[in-house]
């Protein structure tokens, strides 16, 4: 398996080379990579919620709509006759 | 009858470090033996293509891989922990296109006795729609005082694909 490729310039010689990443290097590159993944398993968890929380607040305004709705339409309870004896 | 002397005019200037910019390549791109002849640094990197879609491009100084980074956007920070292990440099790129070009000044590189203050401002093609722009302004503080003499960039995760990294000198 071959392993990552390093680009080095060195800006005293003017020189560049290409060389294969250290076991250190490529132990840094797998925390890199791990440090991506985690932080975009974040965002989209993030936006999730978020958009969650806004679906949630449409269904609560909806329900708040219906309820006053329905509350506008119904008559006024009339209260039972009381039996007399 | 009164003497002024007048100041030396500074000559002043841009120097690119890197004869021709360096294209970037692989994992990781180092630009080593930065000398400390100037005051400040300005990157510029051109068209930055990670392999992997919406891969943000990271710098390093000297290597150093220690959370010594602290890393802000927007408005003014106070506290800001140094969690950060790397500086961001490039937003998450599109890997078929790329349009971007980001604009990077460090100052106080090659004293001793300062923290490092560096200033991103990036645009990138929007992975899901590359019409569109993602654009990042980020100031990061590096809180060593030792010289900056190399700078690594490399995309988070994967490879770069194409990009140019100009390294200039200011004086």
């Amino acid at each position: 398996m071959t392993k990552p490729q390093i680009k080095e310039y060195n800006c005293e010689t003017q020189i560049e080379i290409i060389r294969d990443a250290t076991d250190a290097e490529i132990a840094q590159m797998e925390l890199d990579a791990a440090e991506y993944k985690a932080r975009k398993i974040a965002e989209a968890e993030a936006k999730a919620a978020e958009e969650a929380a806004k679906q949630q607040a449409f269904n609560d305004a909806v329900a708040a709509a219906v309820a006053a709705i329905l509350a506008a339409q119904t008559p006024a309870t009339t209260a039972e006759p009381t039996v007399e004896e | 009858m009164a003497i002024v002397q007048v100041p030396t005019p500074q000559t002043g200037g841009m120097t690119l470090i890197n004869a021709g910019g360096t294209t970037l390549y692989g994992a990781s791109v180092i630009i080593s033996s930065i000398p400390g002849t100037f005051n400040y640094l300005i990157l510029i990197v051109d068209a930055y293509k990670p392999a992997t879609n919406d891969v943000v491009m990271m710098a390093r100084f000297n290597s150093d891989s220690n959370t010594r980074y602290t890393v802000s956007s927007g408005n003014d920070t106070s506290s800001n922990p140094f969690n950060e292990t790397s500086a961001y440099v490039a937003a998450g790129a599109s890997n078929s296109t790329s349009n971007g070009i980001t604009f990077t000044e460090i100052y106080g590189y090659a004293n001793t006795t300062t923290w490092k203050s560096m200033i991103s401002n990036s645009i990138t093609n929007t992975p899901s729609s590359t019409t569109q722009v993602n654009h990042r302004n980020w100031r990061v503080v590096y809180n060593q005082t030792s010289a900056i003499t190399s700078i690594s960039l490399f995309p988070q995760s994967g490879n770069f694909t194409s990009g140019t990294a100009y390294l200039y000198g200011v004086k």
